[in-house]
């Protein structure tokens, strides 16, 4: 996030919400956005399902799955013709804007409703009314960047609010929410083929030469490949070995039976896990790990806030410390790194991370920071860290636009799969369930598959609310209980991809965004049927 | 705005203090160093001023005032412990403890919030024992609602003081617990009852965080008594709000989770925060032993750290010499630390020789 | 025989007196949204505290009956103990000694009807119906549920275009609500446990004197939704529903039949209650929103309701209820005869009658006939006479309004039914014969008029002016489809016409003649909901905050009121009647103000009715 949850739900006279569920995938979230639209901050919401918010959104814009990037370059569009464009920013602080200009010249308000299946007077005033209000942030979440165009989605976003001078102040920005707890830190902490920590660049000599020199080894100079494109790796045996740190890629990723090919393919999986999940099954050697209640350490939220995270309890024993794990293996492969606390692991970060120069356990546990974190950046012992980004200066220098254009989904409907699937997450699970489906209760509240299909298309198929149903797609057959109603426009079908007893990404495809190689969990085509 | 920085001075208790015109007189009096005692007040959740124990003498008023919800003005002079507001004060909790239920079976001991009841810490404080009047409460006792699987409404011990009703309503925004009508009375309508699943409630429990009383409780409650335990403060496991929240640990097992009131999450959990996550660190089916599949059998069977790790390094090792770390990769999960995040990719990156290291951000 | 005393038997009677008026103020200020059996019991409990003390069925009964009555005000009792109850109120009922006990009986027997449901709820759900449960009384009471205390608080620190700003979240009429409205807010001000009602309409009056609405801007138009919404009539109701639909950025036409808008407040309200100039304020604001075409002199008819129907997303159909009522009596075709609303309509256009020297005759006992009759005095007439059937306590129209008249000259003769009218050889009228009545009992709540034994009196008259109601026009449209019942569209609570999706139906024509506020309330009501069904949920920011409460003056004062010009000057002209309010009388007022939307109920979630 460019800003902060604070700012962001109570400074701004409209929110624009893009494919994001906050009251199901980010409750607390949710329930700061509930408050701001009941004291009076519009909503404008782009989703193509009426979620719990769309009763409350000012304008719904309940767009075809996959058209994120017409919405947006039609918005450019109608706020460059409407003169809510500003000026300044623009000028002083972007670059590229007549390209800009002349792209999305095509993406008249016509031609996007009929991309994205919405009403153009909607999409006209949606966009007026976020141009001409004071303060307004973009929120999005993996409805935007789950697609194979998610990057570009993102990008094109960000024209939006650049457009419109829409960043670096109180409750503007464009701020993803990110998916799982520490998503943030874990791109942060350079778990990424691309990247060190910081997103220092692996393709960098200097930054490469710096971490040889901290690190005390030689290190592999060729950027490295995305964990979405490992698999296809492992199955054309170019990468033969494969280390999975609590991940369940056979719930979680697309494709299942994909999935699987790609691990059994491998010579050599370890997986380090806390329980027997559906991919660990897969493993020649699984190793026991802690959970985050058993360790010291920090995660890094969506506003890009360090907090602290405390040891509460022994737990089992048996298992041990993750990072005694992976040091255990460094020195046995002959590497020199000693047994480390997390708060010494944090001060090593620190030493090799400019953004993260200000951060350490002792200054988050100080009365300082009173319990609130830091937010990065945070360059030293006295910076106080970055509330809201781009500030005065984009971190990077000067705005650069995405001229990408709307390209369709991968796989769309045909005769033979009739309808788009959609994926996503409820209330009361939390991805592969490993966590919560050890609580009895949430399993009552929810706890198996669905999915959710219009009353008109449910009509010609002869399924009723609560029929049993057969999902097929070119990867798969699944089977799963039919919720019927409105809530996804005719031709639309969404399922939740917690539930075992009929996970989803049996279904979905390995189709992958053409940058950061996000999977397009958000559409696939299917076929359903009554059982 | 403008009234957030005007500043007007007011004396508590012969305390002079200069506050900001839109503080109430509780807010001045913390400021000014003086306890005035609360019961149906809680900050940011409700100060619909129905208790009135925070009652209080200002020069010039005919009445008595509410510190909680009354604003301070220039020169105001406020009186907190006369006599005249100490017997108030009293009388007004024995009142309230008249409609507390507090009959031959449910006496404090039994109940769940014995110890950490505000009723009962704020009746020990002003000595008061029990109460001259008649009990309000109908007889035969209201039914339990404990249909939810995680939270439980008693309107016996239910002293409407509304918390609750704030806490869902201008909190949480959920609007699902509100009040009704028994006649004369309020009563809660909390929607823990059997047609629980039919109710919008999202279980939060950020109702059960503001109750005073043993009304609305968490059922986990039952299973601690708030002396037994200790609490430790760390971040959510879940979603990436980052919510803050207390673990509540007795005997070495995490009971119960109390929200925190962090920068994200302002003192409010979800239900995955609240009661969601924890259960899965004492779950009988953790792994506790490094495993090895038995290559014959395709068993896993149970090994030492050292067999286990010796192995990983063996394998790890010729792979990466045959073909070089390019056929190596490392994956990291976006749930655990930053700390056990770096060090998996500086492992990857050390000894595995590859860049072919990533976490789940994609997925 | 011994000494006779001049003092009462009981010292205490003239003290209970003092004590009787403040109970009578109490139960007058009875909270919107109490519980039906809580006022039953107090009623009940109120006739025991009468009895003598000779008879059981109300010694004994009654404080019984009050117990198991308790039992299932307290939700404590089941089905059982209602069958006690009737069986007790009816034995009280049927036979007690005097009226302390048999009416005390009869009202809970009726109670027990009246509020079954209720009763049902106690003993069945073990709790109130939904929507028992206090909410603050000025802005409950009012239609168009106008923030009230936060626009007197407004008014309180000199700020009358912040509290026109308030009005407007709810209402965009200030001018006009200032001026004629009836006012329901003060009904149940709960300032009446200690003194008087607050003077609401004055304290709005004083803002809207002090700073004219159209010079108060109002909120920004939300962008164009590209959305038609058609608004047929452009009075009180339609106007309303334009001005926020057209704030949410819908585009509206509106079709008004006459040549400006206003409807009956400028139609049917004479300008000495609501000067033009005046309405126009409001109407310039309206309109100052931008989105709004107005199409006047423009009656819609069958052919084109149904093209409207299909042109445009959605239509509010508030035509009002603007036709005459006439009487049935011999002669009323006379040259001289006149409807109220032919009448008031003409001057509407500024084509005032001239009555110089005539003796006019009203029939009617509404607000309307004071109207014409006052209207009447200001067009020379010699002389003025309202002819009623009843009596003047039954007569519809305001207290004021009555008094009013009468001041001006008016001569009321009550308690006379019309029974033909009489024309001379040139067919013009030349009198009233009536039948004298005389007052009898007591039918569906009012006292009804029978014919007395007396002989017919007739009256001198050059004009006659009939205001005895008005009729909705409803016939383009029953014709084009819409159902109606008695000529009232028949629409949901929502005000969806039945069996249509995009019209909407509200104010006079949909309820049969009502007041401008309930008029407005439905413009409101309907505006949200045609957003609604347009698919939208807009959010409208009124610019304007509450200001924080100050604590309550428990002193008791006089309320102060809106004052008249003396009748004698005020009857030669129509120019405004009523006389601006000073600074200190109305910051007493708004002083007097309890501020129920912080204190009591206004407090608790659920006791207030807002939206954002």
């Amino acid at each position: 996030m460019t800003n902060t949850i604070e700012d962001i739900t109570q400074d701004s006279d409209v929110i624009m919400l893009v494919g994001s569920n906050p009251e199901e995938a980010h409750p607390v979230l949710g329930m700061q956005i509930r408050k701001a639209v009941e004291n009076g901050t519009k909503l404008i919401l782009v989703d193509p399902r009426d979620i719990g918010l769309a009763k409350f959104a000012d304008i719904h814009l309940k767009l075809r799955p996959g058209t994120n990037v017409a919405f947006a370059n039609g918005v450019v569009h109608i706020l460059i013709k409407e003169g809510l464009v500003d000026e300044q920013f623009v000028s002083e602080r972007t670059s590229g804007f007549d390209e800009l200009a002349k792209m999305v010249e095509s993406y008249t308000p016509a031609r996007v409703a009929e991309i994205c299946n919405i009403d153009e007077r909607d999409l006209i005033a949606a966009a007026k009314l976020y141009g001409s209000a004071g303060a307004a942030p973009i929120i999005y979440c993996l409805g935007v960047t789950e697609h194979s165009t998610g990057t570009e989605g993102v990008m094109s976003l960000s024209n939006i609010a650049m457009v419109n001078g829409k960043l670096g102040r109180r409750g503007c920005g464009v701020n993803p929410i990110r998916g799982q707890n520490n998503v943030q830190g874990a791109c942060d902490m350079g778990a990424q083929p691309n990247t060190f920590t910081g997103y220092q660049k692996v393709t960098d000599p200097a930054v490469v030469e710096k971490f040889e020199k901290a690190w005390g080894t030689d290190l592999n100079p060729n950027e490295g490949t995305k964990a979405t494109e490992v698999f296809p790796a492992a199955i054309e045996g170019r990468v033969k070995a494969l280390f999975l740190f609590g991940e369940d890629p056979i719930r979680t990723d697309p494709d299942t039976n994909h999935v699987i090919k790609a691990l059994t393919s491998l010579d050599f999986l370890v997986v380090q896990e806390l329980f027997m999940t559906e991919t660990a099954k897969y493993a020649d050697v699984i190793l026991p790990g802690r959970s985050f209640a058993e360790k010291e350490g920090t995660f890094s939220n969506t506003e890009r806030r360090v907090q602290r995270v405390r040891k509460a309890v022994n737990g089992p024993e048996g298992p041990q410390l993750d990072t005694w794990i992976f040091t255990e293996i460094m020195q046995r492969m002959g590497y020199d790194q000693p047994h480390l606390t997390a708060e010494q692991i944090m001060d090593e970060i620190s030493s090799v991370t400019p953004s993260f120069g200000g951060i350490n356990h002792k200054r988050l546990d100080s009365r300082e920071v009173g319990g609130r974190g830091l937010q990065w950046p945070c360059l030293n012992a006295e910076h106080p860290g970055t509330p809201i980004m781009h500030a005065g200066k984009f971190s990077k220098g000067i705005g650069t636009y995405s001229t990408a254009e709307y390209r369709p989904s991968v796989e769309l409907p045909d005769d033979e799969y009739p309808l788009m699937l959609t994926t996503g997450r409820v209330l009361y699970q939390y991805n592969a369930c490993a966590m919560t489906a050890r609580t009895e209760g949430l399993n009552e509240m929810s706890g198996s598959s669905f999915i959710e299909i219009n009353t008109k298309d449910a009509e010609e198929l002869g399924i009723e609310d609560g029929s049993r149903v057969k999902i097929t797609s070119r990867r798969a057959s699944i089977e799963s209980t039919a919720r019927v109603s409105g809530k996804t426009n005719p031709g639309e079908t969404w399922m939740p991809f917690h539930f075992q007893d009929g996970n989803s990404n049996w279904l979905t495809i390995a189709a992958l965004d053409n940058i950061a190689k996000a999977p397009e969990f958000k559409v696939c085509a299917v076929k359903v049927e009554k059982l | 705005m403008s009234s957030e920085r005007k500043l007007v001075t007011v004396t508590i208790d012969g305390v002079q203090v200069e506050v900001p015109e839109s503080f109430t007189i509780l807010a001045a009096a913390r400021k000014a160093g003086v306890s005035i005692p609360t019961l149906c007040y809680l900050k940011d959740v409700s100060d619909i001023g129905s208790c009135r124990v925070c009652s209080v003498e200002v020069e010039g008023s005919d009445a008595l005032l509410p510190a909680c919800k009354t604003r301070v003005v220039d020169g105001m002079e406020v009186r907190t412990n006369t006599e005249l507001v100490q017997s108030y004060r009293k009388l007004m909790l024995q009142l309230v403890l008249a409609d507390h239920g507090l009959d031959s079976t449910n006496y404090c001991f039994s109940c769940a919030k014995n110890g950490s009841c505000e009723l009962q810490s704020l009746c020990r404080e002003l000595g008061v024992t029990e109460s001259p009047f008649a009990p309000e409460k109908q007889t035969p006792r209201q039914a339990v609602l404990d249909a939810n699987p995680f939270l439980a409404y008693d309107p016996n011990l239910c002293i409407r003081c509304q918390r609750c009703v704030g806490a869902c309503n201008s909190r949480a925004h959920n609007h699902t617990l509100h009040t009704g009508k028994r006649g004369l009375r309020t009563s809660i309508l909390a929607p823990f009852g059997p047609d629980w699943k039919a109710t919008e409630c999202e279980s939060c429990g950020n109702c059960a965080a503001a109750c005073p009383t043993g009304a609305i409780t968490e059922k986990r409650r039952k299973a601690y008594r708030s002396w037994e335990v200790t609490r430790t403060r760390t971040t959510c496991p879940h979603c990436a709000v980052g919510c803050q929240l207390d673990l509540v640990v007795k005997d070495d097992r995490i009971v119960d989770v109390e929200p925190a009131p962090g920068p994200s999450n302002r003192g409010m959990l979800c239900v995955k925060g609240r009661s969601g996550s924890f259960d899965f660190v004492h779950s009988a089916d953790r792994l506790t032993t490094p495993l090895v599949k038995n290559a014959e059998t395709g068993e896993f069977e149970p090994a030492t750290w050292d067999e286990a790790l010796d192995l990983v390094v063996k394998r790890f090792t010729e792979i990466r010499d045959e073909n070089g770390g390019d056929a190596l990769a490392a994956f990291a999960c976006s749930r655990s630390t930053n700390e056990d995040v770096y060090m998996l990719m500086k492992m990857a990156r050390t000894v595995f020789k590859t860049n072919n290291v990533d976490n789940c951000a994609r997925v | 025989m011994g000494k006779l005393s001049v003092a009462p038997k009981s010292a205490y009677d003239a003290r209970i007196a003092d004590v009787l008026e403040p109970y009578m103020r109490r139960v007058e200020a009875m909270p919107p949204g109490t519980c039906p059996i809580a006022v039953q019991v107090n009623l009940l409990e109120a006739g025991g505290a009468q009895t003598c003390g000779k008879c059981v069925p109300c010694r004994d009964g009654i404080p019984q009956l009050a117990a198991l009555m308790r039992r299932v005000l307290n939700c404590e009792a089941d089905e059982s103990v209602l069958e006690e109850i009737s069986q007790l109120a009816a034995l009280i009922r049927d036979t007690s000694d005097c009226a302390i006990g048999y009416e005390a009986g009869r009202l809970v027997c009726e109670g027990l009807k009246t509020f079954a449901d209720e009763y049902e709820s106690h003993v069945r759900a073990g709790a109130c119906a939904e929507g028992v449960g206090q909410t603050v009384p000025c802005e409950t009471m009012c239609p168009a549920h106008v923030n009230v205390p936060a626009y007197i608080a407004l008014v309180q620190q000199g700020d009358c275009a912040g509290a026109i700003k308030m009005i407007r979240k709810d209402n965009p009429w200030p001018t006009a609500c200032a001026l004629i409205c009836e006012h329901p807010c003060e009904k149940r001000c709960r300032r009446m446990l200690i003194d008087a009602p607050l003077n609401i309409r004055g304290v709005k009056k004083y803002a809207v004197d002090n700073v004219s609405a159209d010079k108060v801007p109002v909120p920004p138009r939300m962008p164009d939704s590209g959305r038609k919404v058609a608004v047929i009539g452009g009075g009180p109701s339609g106007m309303t529903c334009a001005y926020f639909l057209s704030l949410m950025g819908h585009a509206v036409t509106v079709f008004e039949g006459r040549k400006k808008l206003g409807g009956m407040m400028r139609y049917g309200i004479p300008a000495y209650r609501f000067p033009r100039e005046r309405i126009d304020e409001d109407i310039r604001a309206i309109l100052s929103v931008g989105g709004i075409e107005v199409k006047y002199e423009h009656k819609v008819d069958t052919a084109e309701m149904k093209q409207i129907a299909e042109e445009y997303d959605a239509v509010y159909l508030a035509i009002g209820a603007q036709g005459g009522k006439s009487l049935k009596l011999d002669g009323a075709d006379a040259e001289g005869v006149m409807s109220a609303v032919q009448l008031l309509g003409r001057i509407g256009d500024d084509d005032y009658p001239d009555f110089t020297g005539k003796k006019v005759i009203v029939i009617g006992g509404g607000n309307v006939a004071m109207d014409c009759a006052r209207t009447s005095v200001r067009a020379g007439a010699a002389e003025v006479t309202v002819a009623y059937r009843r009596r003047i306590e039954d007569m519809t129209a305001l207290h004021e309004e009555i008094e009013g008249a009468m001041a001006e000259g008016v001569e009321m003769m009550c308690l006379q039914a019309p029974v033909r009218i009489e024309k001379d050889e040139a067919g013009k009228v030349s009198g009233l014969v009536c039948q004298p009545q005389y007052i009898s009992a007591v039918k569906r709540g009012r006292p009804a008029p029978a014919a007395a034994n007396k002989p017919e009196i007739r009256l001198d008259a050059d004009v006659i002016l009939i205001a005895v109601g008005q009729d909705i026009e409803s016939a383009p449209f029953e014709e084009y489809g819409m159902k109606a019942e008695r000529t009232c569209f028949v629409a949901d609570e929502y005000l969806q016409a039945e069996g249509f999706e995009n019209i909407f139906v509200g104010g006079d024509c949909q309820t049969g003649p009502k007041s401008a506020i309930m008029a407005i309330g439905a413009g409101k009501v309907a505006a949200r909901n045609i957003d609604e069904y347009l698919g939208f949920h807009h959010k409208l920011d009124p610019g304007i905050e509450a200001p924080e409460p100050r604590v309550n003056v428990r002193e008791a004062f006089g309320r102060v009121n809106v004052g008249e010009r003396p009748a004698r000057e005020r009857g030669k002209d129509f120019n405004h009647i009523e006389l601006p309010i000073s600074e200190e009388e109305i910051m007493q007022e708004c002083g007097r103000c309890l501020r129920c939307d912080v204190y009591g109920c206004g407090a608790l979630e659920g006791g207030r009715i807002q939206y954002v």
